[in-house]
């Protein structure tokens, strides 16, 4: 059934590859590629890999491994080359990325965390798929928060792979205990109920919202629910937004926030050293904001609290209505001196199809890479009730501003400028002060 | 450093007069026996010169260049002259990054040294059964991997639930500091660090300092006592005065290890908070490779070098000359 599914969708990409155009080299002079009626779409065939190995490079806690391998079985099948898959750690990986796309060996095809894709992009280190775009999308509508990173001055350099979104966790026991029996649907509602379990949980090392300092993935919800941004592109140039006054007034209401239904412990941490699940599944946090892959992490490290106990919902902002949230995700590039780049397509167009998004990707418990995919997941009412509130709040997101000089800004600038305003080292105002300076002048030099 | 052989020459006329008289043996100018040493030397010269020089020759070169992220791909890039060097010069983050340098430098330095030599006499008081405990505790201390020991550090000192916050609230002289965030504050951050580095920096000072007092001349000490000092005043002048050469020599050595200090200020606190920990190893770190930066963050490197071959410089000087006067 699946496979007559994938015979059918590549049958039709293939043919209306064929009717659009001949091959395409896709080069550098390819300005105005799929602008006019000459646009030179590439298509993207299985070529023929005996003997070949491809090498990619999988992110941890990325794609399952289940996924992966179905990837790759299609792959090994259609194509008869072998693919070695290496997974990577998230630590300093901005910096082995760069290095491995330098060398003359690199990974054919790598995992790429959606907001850092530009960096790689602008200098060059990825292939332009621009005439592959379509052949890529295989009809689908790419969400925009995976795509718009991907596109740098018109060009595409990466195929979206998943995205997701971050949504409340909480532990449905400890707020019945504390009187709370339904979801809050508005922030004073949620103030409401996390002051009764806060007054319900008194110990000092208890948290009724977890929510570490150095979390700016959550911290940056309040400043948008504000109005704020990180930074604005006004006439060519990135004006960075901190020290605005919405930027501000989320800022301190996140502050504050934090202060109150979060440990002191918490105000200067991440969400790995302690990891936040492990924290919650101790029973320390009544919730958390994480992403879906938390709940199955929370089982997991304390196997008494079952998935039912757990809730989740898209947290509501002081706007009224819910907090933008990041879109994460992944996206996957091939790099420009990888020897293998028709096989390298042929892998990415697999991983990027419907087939592969409808149904591996959602049973990882991600958001698909295309409208599509994500409203079919909706509609066919097979997500739990703690993934609708996933599929919810993606309708709301942002991105991280798209310049190729963003990713050095992440860590560990934007973790050490909420830490110290969480941690009272400095006020807000001062703060975004010296730290505007600093986006200004990386992202405009 | 350039008086050096200078001194080495004065120095000679005392230490080196018996060495000077040996007669020569014959010499037979082959072409082979002239060829021999730089064959057999070719073999590690080689590998100094593709792993140590080319790489010094290449980073003074991109020093002078506008060497980014970009060029990485592209290859593209272009001379700056000396514009690296202003750009340095005239950023404040410089000029605290070198003095912090220097000023913590010193200070663990310093540290490690009066305890290294202060355990060092520890041991040559102890029965033969504590002292191999000693031994043995100090040798594992020193054979953990500093990124290891930085993770365990990391977790000793966890704000919430580290052991240390949890001992010090315990003494109930501080009050309650379990949430104590030691890396959010500049001075806590420091001192945190200093630990780190002196604790594993203490185990091979201790070790070479007791190795050399053990071989102390025992008379020496016994004519003193005899002449009336107290154990003080033997300590300080004549054990003391004697482990100098390995003092000097040690003092030289952990300058050029705490000087270049990484991996424990890395892995701790990134440089932060708001670079108050980034001492010109990891500011130079965070241009070329956070910011990619690399022409800047060469330039960074050079002057580093350049300020640690002058202070080296200084005590490889008094080392030589110390060591002639042996």
């Amino acid at each position: 059934m699946r496979t007559s599914r994938i015979v059918a969708v590549g049958a039709a990409g293939i043919a209306a590859a064929l009717a659009l155009s001949a091959c395409s080299s896709g080069g550098n002079g390819n300005n105005n590629a799929g602008g006019d009626n000459t646009s030179k779409a590439g298509t993207i065939e299985a070529p023929d890999g005996a003997g070949k190995t491809l090498t990619v490079w999988s992110m941890t806690g990325d794609l399952s491994d289940d996924t992966i391998a179905a990837i790759n079985k299609k792959f090994e099948a259609d194509t008869g080359a072998k693919v070695k898959v290496e997974t990577q750690q998230w630590k300093d990986i901005a910096t082995k990325i760069t290095t491995a796309l330098a060398t003359d060996t690199p990974p054919d095809v790598i995992d790429i965390g959606n907001t850092q894709v530009s960096t790689f992009a602008a200098s060059g280190g990825l292939a332009d798929l621009t005439a592959y775009k379509d052949a890529f999308a295989q009809g689908q509508t790419w969400l925009g928060g995976l795509a718009d990173p991907a596109m740098v001055d018109g060009k595409l350099y990466a195929v979206p792979s998943f995205g997701a979104t971050r949504t409340v966790i909480y532990n449905k026991k400890t707020w019945e205990a504390a009187g709370v029996t339904a979801a809050p649907t508005s922030y004073d509602e949620l103030k409401a109920a996390l002051d009764k379990v806060k007054a319900k949980n008194p110990a000092s090392d208890f948290s009724a919202f977890y929510l570490p300092g150095q979390y700016w993935y959550a911290g940056m919800q309040w400043i948008w629910d504000a109005g704020g941004d990180i930074a604005t592109q006004q006439d060519g140039k990135w004006v960075a937004g901190f020290s605005s006054s919405e930027a501000q007034a989320g800022l301190t209401e996140w502050k504050t926030f934090q202060n109150t239904y979060s440990s002191k412990a918490s105000q200067t941490l991440n969400t790995d050293k302690p990891d936040q699940d492990q924290v919650f599944a101790d029973g320390k946090a009544g919730a958390i904001i994480g992403n879906n892959w938390e709940i199955g992490a929370i089982t997991k490290a304390n196997p008494d609290i079952k998935t039912e106990d757990l809730g989740t919902f898209a947290m509501p902002g002081s706007s009224g209505k819910t907090q933008p949230v990041m879109l994460a995700g992944s996206d996957w590039g091939i790099a420009v001196k990888g020897q293998q780049q028709d096989l390298a397509r042929y892998w990415v167009k697999i991983a990027a199809s419907p087939d592969i998004q409808k149904n591996n990707v959602v049973s990882d418990g991600w958001i698909p890479n295309s409208t599509e995919a994500g409203q079919a997941a909706l509609d066919g009412g097979t997500l739990t009730e703690q993934q609708t509130a996933f599929f919810q709040a993606a309708q709301n997101s942002k991105a991280t501003p798209a310049s190729g000089n963003w990713a050095s800004l992440e860590d560990p600038g934007m973790k050490q400028f909420f830490q110290s305003i969480a941690s009272g080292a400095k006020s807000p105002a001062d703060a975004a002060k010296a730290w505007d300076d600093t986006v200004n002048s990386t992202l405009n030099q | 450093m350039s008086t050096s052989p200078a001194t080495i020459v004065a120095g000679e006329g005392v230490a080196a007069a018996p060495r000077g008289r040996r007669p020569r043996p014959p010499r037979h100018f082959s072409k082979q026996s002239r060829f021999a040493p730089l064959w057999l030397l070719s073999p590690a010269g080689i590998v100094i010169l593709a792993l140590i020089v080319a790489p010094i020759v290449f980073l003074v070169y991109t020093s002078f260049t506008d060497y980014d992220r970009r060029t990485l791909f592209t290859g593209e890039y272009n001379g700056v002259g000396l514009q690296q060097y202003i750009d340095i010069f005239t950023d404040s983050q410089f000029w605290h990054s070198t003095i912090l340098t220097l000023l913590f430098t010193a200070a663990m330095v310093g540290g490690s040294l009066v305890i290294g030599i202060g355990v060092s006499h520890l041991m040559t008081k102890l029965g033969t059964a504590m002292r191999y405990v000693v031994t043995i505790v100090l040798i594992f201390a020193w054979g953990m991997p500093n990124v290891a020991s930085a993770q365990v550090w990391g977790w000793l000192f966890q704000p919430g639930y580290g052991v240390i916050n949890w001992m010090i609230t315990q003494l109930r002289v501080f009050g309650d500091q379990t949430d104590l965030s030691w890396w959010n504050s500049t001075p806590l951050a420091l001192i945190n660090i200093w630990m780190l580095v002196v604790w594993q920096a203490v185990p091979f000072i201790a070790l070479t300092t007791y190795a050399a007092q053990t071989q102390v001349d025992g008379s020496l000490i016994e004519a003193a006592r005899i002449d009336g000092a107290g154990e003080w005043r033997i300590y300080f002048s004549v054990i003391l005065n004697s482990l100098k050469p390995t003092i000097l020599l040690i003092t030289v050595l952990s300058i050029i290890w705490d000087f270049n200090v990484f991996n424990q200020i890395w892995l701790t606190t990134q440089g932060g908070p708001d670079n108050g920990t980034a001492t010109l190893g990891i500011w130079s770190y965070l241009v070329a490779f956070n910011q990619f930066k690399v022409g800047s963050g060469a330039a960074i490197a050079v002057v580093t070098t350049v300020m640690l071959m002058i202070i080296s410089g200084f005590y490889i000087r008094s080392l030589l000359r110390s060591g002639e006067d042996l």
